[in-house]
C-alpha cells in the first residue's frame, strides 16, 4: 500500500506566520490528488512537507503505512517533479535520468532497464546524449518526469510541473500526465494554481485557501457542490456569477428579478443569501426551454469562442465583496473597472444566439441549479444530500 | 463589437537602412577627448614598457624622439638582464620563484575556503549564518595593513618568520572570494536544484562536491584569478614576514633594487658592482609583470563573464 495520510500537519515559520494550518489529508493508494488554490494557500509548502523538504511543526505524515514525519527526503521513497524541472545542468540527459540510482548503488544492467522504459515511455531515446540546455522546455519536463519514473517511488510529488509550458503544450502534456498515471498506477500528489488543470487531472481535488482545506471531492462534486462561497468562486471559468438575493415563499428575489425555485433547490433557510448562478445556467430563449424563469438584460460585452458565446450583462445589484472572493479572483478574474457599483454576470450562450453588443436579450435561467450560501460565513446552504464534503 | 473582434493593427515599420554617420560637433568633442585621455593613459604604459630597450645614456639625453622609440635595441635587454640578475647573485629569480608559490598557493587556499564557505552561507541554514555573512563583509572592507603587526606577532611567537608557509596560509583568506561564491550559489544556482539532489540520495557534502562546484567553474576562476593578482602585489605582509633579501618576494624586492640604484641611493649603491638605472629597473619591474599579465589573460573569458554573474536568472 502507498498511500499518504497528512495527519492535522502545521506549518509555521519563524516569524509566525502559519503556512499550514492543521491539515488532515487521506490520499489512496494510486489516487491522483490535485491541491489547489491561489497564491500562498499553502498548497506547495504542504507539498514540500511531504517530500521532507520543509519541517513539520505538528502533526504527523504517513507514505505506505510508514511514518516519515522526521525522516529526510532521501529516506521517504518518493519522487518528486519540480516547477523549474531542476536537472541537473552539466549532466547528459541519460546521466540526468540515471542518477538517483547511481547514487544509491543500483546494479548497472538494472540502471540500463529502468532508464530504457522511462526513455521509450516518454519519447527521449534522441535526447539521451544532450545535455538540458540544448532541450526544449517541453523536452525538459519529460526528462523531469523521466527522472523520477525511473525511481519507481511509492509516490510522485509534482510541483506545478507545466506552468512553464506555453498553452498549447501544456494542454498536450496534461494528457500524457493522465495517460502515465493510467499506466503506473502511482499515487500523486499533484500542486497547481490552475483549476483547469486541477479539474481536468484530480480524481480527487484538494481546494485550499490561507492553509486550510476548503473542500476535497471529485472534480464534478466540487464544481456541482461547492461547499462555500471561496470554492464556489475558485472553481469553474468563468466563476460563477454571484449576487445578495432573498429567498422566501418559494420565490427568488435579486437585482429587481422575482424568479420561482422548484422544492427541492431551496436553500437551507429563506432570507438573505448569496445566489451563484453558473454561466451556463443562462441560455437565448430561443435555444432554451420556454418554461425555464426568464430576465431581460441588455449585452455590454460579447466574447465569440466559436463553440459558445460569452455575454458580459450588468444587473441592477452591487456586486458582492467578501475576503473569499478576493481571495479566489488572485488572477484578476471579475475585476473589471466599475464605475456603477453593479454586479456584472457572465452567461454561456449557444453559439448560433444572434444578440449584438448593447441590444437586449431574452435570457433562460435554470434555477433549478443555482447555489446558494450564507451572506455573512459564506457557507453552503444547499440541502444536506447536495451538500459538499470539506475537509 | 465584440471583446474578442481583432482589430487591424498598424503596420510595423520595417528596418531603416543606416547610412554613414555624419560628423556632428558633438562626435567630433567626443573622439577628441577620448583620443587625448586614451593618449594620456597610453603614454607612460608605452614609455614604460619600452624603458629597456634603451640605454641609460638615451634616456639621459632624450635621445630617439618620442618615447625614445628611434633609439631601441635588443642588445640594451640583454645588458638591463646582466645588471639585474647580478645584483645579489641573481635574487631577482628568488624573488619571482617566492612570490609565484605564494599567489598561487594562496590562491589555491582561497578557492579551497572560499567554494564551501560561499556555497555554506547560501544554501545551508544554520544558526548564525546571518552574523557569518555580515562578518564576511566587514572583513572585506578592513584595510589589510591594520592586520600587518598582529599577525606579525604571531607568526614570531611560533618562530616562523623567513618561511613561506605562514603567507600562503594567511593569504588564503579571501573575504572577496568568499562573497564572491556566496552571490554565484544564492543567485545562478536554483535552490530546486539543491533539493532535487537531496531527494537523489546526496548528502549535503556529496551536492556540494558533485552538483555545486563542477556549476561553479567562473566563481572558483575568478576567485583565483582575484586572489593571485592580490597575493602578488602584497607589500606589507611580505615586508615584515619575510625580513631577509633572499626569501623575499617581487614586490619588496623591487624596493630592494631601487635602494641599489645609483640614481636614488649612491651612497648605498657605491659598493655594488651593478648599474641599475632607468632603464635596468624598468625591465626588473616589466618582468614581475609578465606573470600576472599572463593569467590576466588566461583568465579574460571568465572575467567577461562574470561581469553578469547573478544578473541574470538560471
Amino acid at each position: 500500500m502507498s498511500g499518504v495520510e497528512i495527519a492535522a500537519v502545521s506549518k509555521v515559520f519563524s516569524g509566525g506566520v502559519t503556512a499550514v494550518d492543521d491539515v488532515t489529508l487521506g490520499i489512496g493508494d494510486g489516487e491522483f490528488m490535485v491541491l489547489v488554490g491561489p497564491s500562498g494557500c499553502g498548497k506547495t509548502t504542504l507539498m514540500r512537507m511531504i517530500a521532507g523538504l520543509e519541517s513539520v511543526t505538528h502533526g504527523a505524515i504517513t507514505i505506505g503505512e510508514r511514518d516519515v514525519t522526521y525522516l529526510p527526503p532521501r529516506d521517504r521513497d518518493i519522487a518528486m517533479v519540480f516547477q523549474n524541472y531542476a536537472l541537473y545542468p552539466h549532466m547528459t540527459v541519460r546521466k540526468n535520468l540515471a542518477y538517483s540510482l547511481i547514487v544509491r548503488k543500483t546494479p548497472k544492467a538494472e540502471i540500463a532497464r529502468r532508464v530504457g522504459e522511462a526513455s521509450r515511455m516518454l519519447g527521449l531515446d534522441e535526447l539521451l546524449e544532450r545535455r538540458p540546455a540544448a532541450l526544449s522546455g517541453g523536452q525538459r519536463q519529460r526528462v523531469a518526469m523521466g527522472r523520477a519514473i525511473v525511481r519507481e517511488p511509492l509516490a510522485f510529488l509534482m510541483d506545478e510541473p507545466l506552468s512553464n509550458l506555453d498553452a498549447k503544450l501544456r494542454v498536450s502534456m496534461r494528457s500524457e500526465l493522465a495517460r502515465l498515471h493510467e499506466r503506473l498506477g502511482v499515487t500523486t500528489v499533484y500542486v497547481t494554481h490552475d483549476q483547469v488543470e486541477a479539474m481536468t487531472l484530480g480524481q480527487r481535488v484538494a481546494v485550499m485557501r490561507s492553509g486550510r482545506i476548503q473542500q476535497v471531492d471529485t472534480p464534478a462534486e466540487l464544481y456541482s457542490n461547492p461547499a462555500n462561497l471561496f470554492v464556489a468562486a475558485f472553481m469553474g471559468s468563468p466563476s460563477m456569477n454571484l449576487v445578495e438575493a432573498t429567498v422566501g415563499g418559494g420565490r427568488l428575489r435579486f437585482a429587481g428579478f422575482d424568479l420561482p425555485l422548484p422544492a427541492d433547490r431551496r436553500p437551507l433557510r429563506e432570507g438573505r443569501v448569496i445566489v451563484g448562478i453558473r454561466p451556463q445556467e443562462f441560455e437565448d430563449l430561443e435555444f432554451s426551454q420556454p418554461d425555464l424563469p426568464q430576465i431581460t438584460v441588455t449585452a455590454s460585452v460579447l466574447e465569440l469562442l466559436g463553440t459558445e458565446v460569452n455575454v458580459i450583462f450588468s444587473v441592477d445589484a452591487p456586486p458582492v465583496e467578501t475576503e473569499e472572493l478576493r481571495a479566489a479572483a488572485e488572477d484578476g478574474e471579475g475585476k473589471l473597472l466599475l464605475d456603477d457599483n453593479k454586479a456584472r454576470f457572465t452567461g454561456r450562450l449557444d453559439p448560433r444566439t444572434r444578440v449584438r453588443h448593447g441590444e437586449e436579450i431574452r435570457l433562460t435561467v435554470d434555477t433549478s441549479r443555482c447555489h446558494f450560501f450564507d451572506a455573512d460565513t459564506g457557507a453552503s446552504l444547499a440541502p444536506p444530500a447536495a451538500a459538499g464534503a470539506p475537509a | 463589437m465584440a471583446a474578442t473582434d481583432t482589430f487591424a493593427l498598424a503596420p510595423v515599420p520595417g528596418p531603416t537602412r543606416a547610412g554613414p554617420r555624419r560628423w556632428t560637433a558633438g562626435r567630433i568633442a567626443r573622439l577628441t577627448t577620448l583620443t587625448i585621455v586614451a593618449f594620456l593613459f597610453l603614454y607612460p604604459i608605452v614609455g614604460f614598457v619600452l624603458e629597456p630597450f634603451r640605454s641609460q645614456a638615451d634616456v639621459i639625453a632624450g635621445r630617439g624622439g618620442l618615447l625614445g622609440i628611434g633609439g631601441l635595441s635588443l642588445g640594451n635587454i640583454t645588458n638591463d638582464w646582466k645588471q639585474v640578475y647580478g645584483y645579489d647573485g641573481g635574487v631577482i629569480v628568488q624573488w619571482i620563484l617566492h612570490s609565484v608559490i605564494i599567489a598561487v598557493g594562496g590562491a589555491a587556499v582561497a578557492i579551497i575556503a572560499a567554494a564551501p564557505a560561499g556555497y555554506a552561507m547560501a544554501r545551508l541554514r544554520f544558526r548564525g549564518r546571518r552574523v557569518l555573512l555580515f562578518l564576511t563583509l566587514l572583513t572585506m572592507v578592513m584595510p589589510n595593513t591594520v592586520l600587518v603587526i598582529p599577525l606579525f606577532l604571531e607568526v614570531s611567537a611560533v618562530n616562523q618568520i623567513d618561511k613561506l608557509w605562514p603567507l600562503i596560509v594567511i593569504l588564503g583568506f579571501f573575504p572577496f572570494g568568499v562573497y564572491l561564491c556566496y552571490i554565484h550559489f544564492f543567485t545562478a544556482m536554483p535552490h530546486e536544484l539543491v533539493e532535487a539532489a537531496r531527494l537523489d540520495g546526496l548528502s549535503e557534502v556529496a551536492i556540494f562536491f558533485r552538483i555545486a562546484l563542477p556549476l561553479a567553474k567562473q566563481p572558483v576562476a575568478l576567485t583565483a584569478f582575484f586572489a593571485f593578482v592580490s597575493n602578488w602585489t602584497n607589500y606589507f605582509l611580505p615586508l615584515v614576514l619575510l625580513p631577509i633579501t633572499a626569501s623575499s618576494t617581487v614586490s619588496v624586492g623591487l624596493q630592494q633594487l631601487i635602494v641599489g640604484s645609483q640614481l636614488y641611493s649612491p651612497s648605498s649603491a657605491a659598493g655594488l658592482n651593478v648599474q641599475l638605472y632607468m632603464p635596468e629597473l624598468a625591465f626588473a619591474t616589466v618582468l614581475t609583470m609578465l606573470p600576472v599579465l599572463a593569467v590576466f589573460i588566461g583568465a579574460q573569458r571568465f572575467l567577461v563573464r562574470g561581469q553578469t554573474l547573478g544578473a541574470l536568472k538560471g
